[in-house]
């Protein structure tokens, strides 16, 4: 596109000259990041000062300039690159660690610190920041929240969701907002981490920190099998022990490392399981002692705890020379990222070799045994197109094959525009549509990192949702109908909360608690179901959840805002929307970065935004610490809220309980 | 794969050499896939965080290039920040999984574009030290005279050095040692050379540095003292390695050639050949690939690269040195940052210091390799001064490097910035 004379004059105005770069080559320099995508940009602006970003957004959007923001560029999504031209904003000087709390366990800073600086930084402070994606010496926080980057210790610890406190954010307009973790409300800092920069530019982080672990232990232990492997990890968690890291890989794999980096991975078992407890070191003692357990009782072959220091790092030698075997032997890695229900991790790697097989690609197989996440690094050279295409082929059939498991087509590394056009198939078209009614009330003029995520034709493209049947048929339909005569209801549960006389869409009919899967731990309950059935139910089959047994709803204690700490534990979501379409997003996924986190979005939302009728969330075999409510507080509508609500219910079908309503 | 463009100029090298053996130059720009992983421990990006200034941006310069997709020019600004600004230092390369040897592809860039970094005085008395050694050896002790009388500082004085083209002379003139003692010849027991060997061959020869025959004398002592007697002692002999790095590639190729014939000569070439230097170390070692394309000499160039030994196959480190100071070693090098001299140099550090030896983060810069100094004046200052940043915030009393150019250099900012500290080369690291 044509860059304005005037628009140019103005950013090197704000920025200076030497900021904003126009040359071909500057341009084609940064139309790449470490994906297959490219997209020339027609400007690249170097911001030197957080400040500086608000006020060219604001040139950008007068003149009507898309622009996406660019950090270190690691992401494997192609989601820095410009396909529509626009401006790339250089973040990467934005480098400075503001503030460190170690009182009240936080950090500021700027988006473009590398994520490795910081955890440099906080070391000697005997603190850690736990996200810790493999890219962490050249990925920077700012990339990582707009990915949702997570790494080895995400199963104990969380992604990068789970560690953003509050966060600076320069909207696509120019207008600046701070968001922090409120209790009502939606989580807007979980709608933005993921969000691949479409919905704005974060410009300043605030991140948890936590007291580095007293002591670490790790070992290195074979299976038989990829589902002996999977399973006692399964047990493990199911036990009660969460470590820190389980890396695993298949045979494969480890003969490809042990021959290059000769770490002392065995080479004769089907799977090799790097696993890293952390604790009190009196508490580490019985958690090893249940490691050992399952690992007998899962027909482990050898059982290699590293001694000091030097063996656990040849041990971990070995698992970082995954990337490095393959990056010599092709000119390209492409690292795949998917995942699945753990239990369906055996099933689903060997339909990946299966695959890669079948369509003759080389790749090695890697997987976080812990989160069911897993990452075929398939090897060749993009300069052989036909090539090529097999690799686009393999990788297809991939993402189908966690499709059709329960999966979703990314655990971590975002969708940008090389899985943009696979979204159909995860996701219909009513929750498409959602993404897209979010991205418009964010971006009205679709100039934060245009094209990313959604598929422009997904109206045309995406499947429909299966029809829905009794009750839910029912709400819809009530929905559908409210709307039409443009009349408000108001959900609720037990009504316990705000006690409203208005007009009420009950839940109370949606009370079948679908599964409690044991494998998984993950409970799939419908939102009328009250509290103190699903804990009774639950402890009945010996498992806990973080719920407490009081009165009301699952439904209510997920919207009211009462129990913020919950939302963490949830995985998967479904709601009724105003037009009674029924949007579905998650399941039985310790990870997803495939598209704005719906979760978040309804979470604490009072039922503003639309009626949740399904909740996925873990469960634990042992008891665990409840979660006590807080007392409720009326929804702040913020503008941010206002946006969304007239994108997402512009004629007010789901009112706010206390509110007027026609 | 061969590239789209073929050149076989003369100008050009055949083969780059990477982990994975030999590959031609657009196979090996091919491996860089974009990671990203080298950016943050670039010095220059560090300064100057853009993809314009960065490892990856000079891969995919070069690969756009090769592929015919831009028209390089000297003209073109952004390329030549590209190419003008890369110190050559290799800590991409240390952090890239596919081992993308970067520094060589812009040595090959600027080749390509016949492109000099060097001020021009500057490259021609260098060059003078392969090219006519009587001729340099005068003018270097002329240099000498004239500082001892004061020149350089009255220049300094009149600001004649703030003039863009003398500002390398201030710098050197800071570099060098107040009193430069050439090594004079009678130190090493050359005269007597022929009839000693005549009774015990020869168990190595010694290719001391420039700088340890111009500058460091002490350094071509202590080197000379630990190495397997008696040693075959190499005055005067460039290696090529400065006209490989700022210049000409067909001129380098002929005085390694003329090395590689004097080694095959001496014991039938079957003598290691020793160096105090890391920079002339990595640079013969790489003898393979620097006569790529010449069919008559690839062989012998491998033959004679695998005689090639640096001073810390040589240097004992058996019990630790009573000191409760700090100390670390600066890797600054071209090139390259790891393999076996640095490996051993940490082991030696570690066994004689024990804790006291402090390791660095990954981010931490070192001192820009080979007199890079000398090209960048301002982004070259920025660097310096992280480096020394470094040693003042671990409290470090001694930085051992692996070139006496580099320890002179070190010297020139602690002296400027942090006097506590002193630099030294590894081989007085038991003094
Ligand atoms: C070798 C290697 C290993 C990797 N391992 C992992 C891993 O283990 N786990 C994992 O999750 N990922 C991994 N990745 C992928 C990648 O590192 C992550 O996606 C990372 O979060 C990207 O960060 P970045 O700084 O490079 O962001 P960029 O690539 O620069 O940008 C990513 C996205 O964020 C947006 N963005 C950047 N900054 C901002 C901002 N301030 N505000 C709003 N939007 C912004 C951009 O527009 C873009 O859409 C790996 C990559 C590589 C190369
Ligand atoms: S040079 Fe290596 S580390 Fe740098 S981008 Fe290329 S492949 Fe990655
Ligand atoms: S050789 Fe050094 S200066 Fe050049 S690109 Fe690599 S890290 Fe940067």
């Amino acid at each position: 596109m044509l860059i304005p004379l005037e628009a140019k004059l103005a950013l090197k105005q704000e920025v200076g000259s030497s900021n904003v770069q126009t040359d071909e080559l500057a341009l084609l320099l940064n139309s790449y990041d470490c994906s297959l995508s490219r997209g020339k940009p027609d400007l690249v602006i170097t911001v030197e000062r957080t400040e500086q970003v608000a006020a060219i957004v604001k040139i950008l959007y007068k003149f009507h300039i898309p622009f996406v923001a660019r950090s270190a560029a690691t992401n494997h999504a192609g989601s820095c690159s410009a396909p529509s031209g626009g401006a790339i904003l250089n973040l990467a000087p934005l480098n400075h660690i503001i503030e460190i709390d170690t009182k009240n366990q936080c950090a500021w800073v700027e988006p473009g610190v590398i994520t490795e600086q910081l955890q440099h930084d906080l070391r000697p402070l005997g603190f850690f920041y736990a996200p810790d994606p493999a890219s962490s010496k050249a990925c920077t926080i700012g990339g990582n929240m707009a990915q949702n980057a997570s790494g080895a210790r995400c199963l104990k610890y969380g992604g990068t969701l789970d560690h953003i406190l509050a966060a600076e954010v320069v909207l696509p307009n120019g207008e600046t907002l701070l968001l922090e973790r409120k209790t009502t409300g939606p989580d807007w800092i979980g709608v933005l981490t993921g969000s691949e920069g479409t919905l704005g530019i974060v410009t300043r982080i605030k991140v948890k920190i936590l007291p580095l672990p007293v002591t670490v232990k790790t070992y290195l232990i074979t299976f038989p099998s990829l589902e002996s492997c999977v399973q006692a990890v399964s047990d493990l968690v199911a036990r009660g022990v969460i470590a820190r890291c389980m890396e695993a890989m298949d045979q494969l794999t480890a003969r490809a490392i042990e021959s290059f980096a000769r770490a002392g991975y065995p080479i004769d078992a089907q799977a090799v399981l790097l696993l890293e407890l952390d604790n009190a070191p009196e508490l580490l003692g019985q958690e090893e002692k249940i490691l050992q357990a399952v690992c007998r009782a899962n027909q482990a072959q050898q059982f290699i705890p590293a001694n000091n220091e030097e063996e656990r790092a040849r041990l971990w030698r070995g698992r970082r020379a995954a990337y490095a075997v393959m990056a010599r032997l092709a000119p390209n890695v492409l690292v795949c990222d998917g995942t699945v229900p753990r239990s369906q991790l055996p099933r689903t790697l060997l339909q990946v070799r299966e695959i890669l097989h079948r369509h003759q690609v080389k790749a090695s197989l890697l997987f976080h045994a812990g989160d069911g996440n897993f990452h075929p690094q398939i090897i060749f050279d993009e300069r052989d197109t036909v090539r090529t295409n097999q690799v686009r082929q393999a990788v297809h059939g991939i993402l189908q094959s966690c499709i059709e498991q329960g999966g979703t087509i990314s655990g971590e590394h975002g969708i940008g525009l090389e899985k943009r056009d696979r979204m159909i198939y995860l996701y219909s078209r009513a929750t498409l549509d959602l993404f897209a009614r979010i991205k418009r009330a964010f971006d009205p003029e679709g100039l934060a990192n245009p094209l990313k995520i959604i598929p422009p034709d997904y109206l045309k493209t995406a499947g429909t949702t299966a029809p829905l049947t009794g009750e839910l048929l029912q709400l819809s339909e009530q929905i559908k109908k409210a709307q039409q005569e443009r009349r408000s209801v108001v959900v609720t549960g037990r009504n316990l909360v705000f006690q409203t006389t208005k007009p009420a869409l009950s839940t109370l009919g949606l009370n079948r608690i679908i599964h409690i899967d044991l494998t998984n731990y993950m409970v799939m309950a419908q939102a009328g179901v009250p509290l103190h059935t699903l804990v009774q139910t639950l402890r009945s089959h010996g498992v806990y959840s973080v719920l407490p047994d009081l009165p009301g709803t699952l439904g209510g204690a997920f919207s009211s805002g009462c129990f913020p700490g919950f939302y963490a534990h949830v995985t998967g979501i479904r709601a009724l929307l105003a037009d009674g379409s029924s949007v579905r997003y998650g399941g039985k996924l310790t990870k997803n970065a495939a598209g704005y986190n719906l979760i978040r979005l309804f979470a604490g939302a009072q039922g503003t935004l639309g009626m949740v009728t399904e909740l996925t969330f873990k469960i634990y075999a042992l008891p665990c610490t409840v979660l006590s409510p807080l007392p409720a507080q009326p929804l702040v509508k913020s503008p941010l809220w206002n946006a969304v609500k007239r994108e997402v219910d512009p004629y007010n079908v789901f009112a706010w309980p206390q509110e007027e309503t026609r | 794969m061969t590239s789209p463009k073929t050149d076989t100029s003369m100008h050009q090298l055949h083969q780059i050499h990477t982990a994975m053996g030999e590959r031609n130059l657009y196979d090996s720009v091919s491996y860089c896939n974009r990671c990203g992983m080298c950016a943050p421990v670039c010095p220059i990006y560090q300064i100057l965080p853009r993809e314009t200034t960065s490892p990856r941006g000079r891969n995919q310069l070069l690969r756009l290039w090769l592929e015919q997709k831009i028209k390089p020019s000297l003209a073109d600004k952004t390329l030549l920040a590209l190419l003008e600004s890369c110190t050559l230092c290799g800590r991409c390369k240390q952090m890239c999984a596919g081992d993308i040897p970067t520094a060589e592809h812009v040595l090959e860039m600027r080749r390509m574009l016949r492109l000099s970094v060097l001020p021009s005085f500057l490259q021609s008395f260098l060059q003078l030290r392969g090219s006519h050694p009587f001729l340099f050896s005068l003018v270097a002790r002329l240099g000498i005279f004239l500082r001892k009388v004061h020149l350089i500082q009255i220049m300094r004085t009149l600001r004649i050095t703030r003039l863009s083209a003398f500002k390398w002379l201030a710098r050197l003139d800071d570099l060098l040692p107040e009193q430069v003692v050439p090594l004079e010849r009678k130190f090493f027991p050359v005269v007597k050379q022929a009839a000693r060997f005549a009774v015990t061959p020869p168990a190595c020869i010694y290719l001391p540095s420039l700088e340890a025959e111009w500058i460091l004398p002490q350094l071509a002592r202590d080197t000379y003292k630990l190495l397997p007697q008696p040693v075959l002692v190499w005055r005067h002999t460039a290696s090529g390695l400065f006209e490989y790095v700022y210049g000409d590639l067909a001129r380098s190729r002929r005085l390694l050639c003329r090395l590689i014939e004097r080694h095959e000569r001496t014991e039938n070439g079957k003598l290691p050949l020793v160096t105090d230097s890391i920079d002339v170390y990595l640079f013969l070692t790489r003898a393979g690939q620097v006569l790529s394309g010449q069919p008559a000499w690839e062989e012998r160039a491998r033959r004679f690269a695998a005689q090639i030994r640096f001073v810390t196959d040589y240097l004992p480190a058996t019990e630790k040195v009573p000191s409760r100071q700090r100390v670390q070693l600066e890797c600054g090098a071209l090139f390259e940052r790891q393999g076996k001299p640095f490996t051993q140099a940490r082991q030696i550090l570690s066994t004689l210091f024990g804790k006291n030896f402090v390791q660095c983060s990954y981010t931490d810069t070192d001192i820009p390799a080979f007199g890079y100094g000398f090209t960048l004046h301002n982004r070259a200052a920025e660097i310096d001064f992280k480096t020394v940043a470094k040693i003042a915030r671990t409290k470090t009393k001694s930085v051992f490097t692996l070139s006496g150019l580099a320890a002179l250099e070190m010297n020139r900012l602690l002296k400027q910035f942090y006097p506590a500290a002193e630099a030294k080369h590894i081989v007085h690291a038991k003094r």
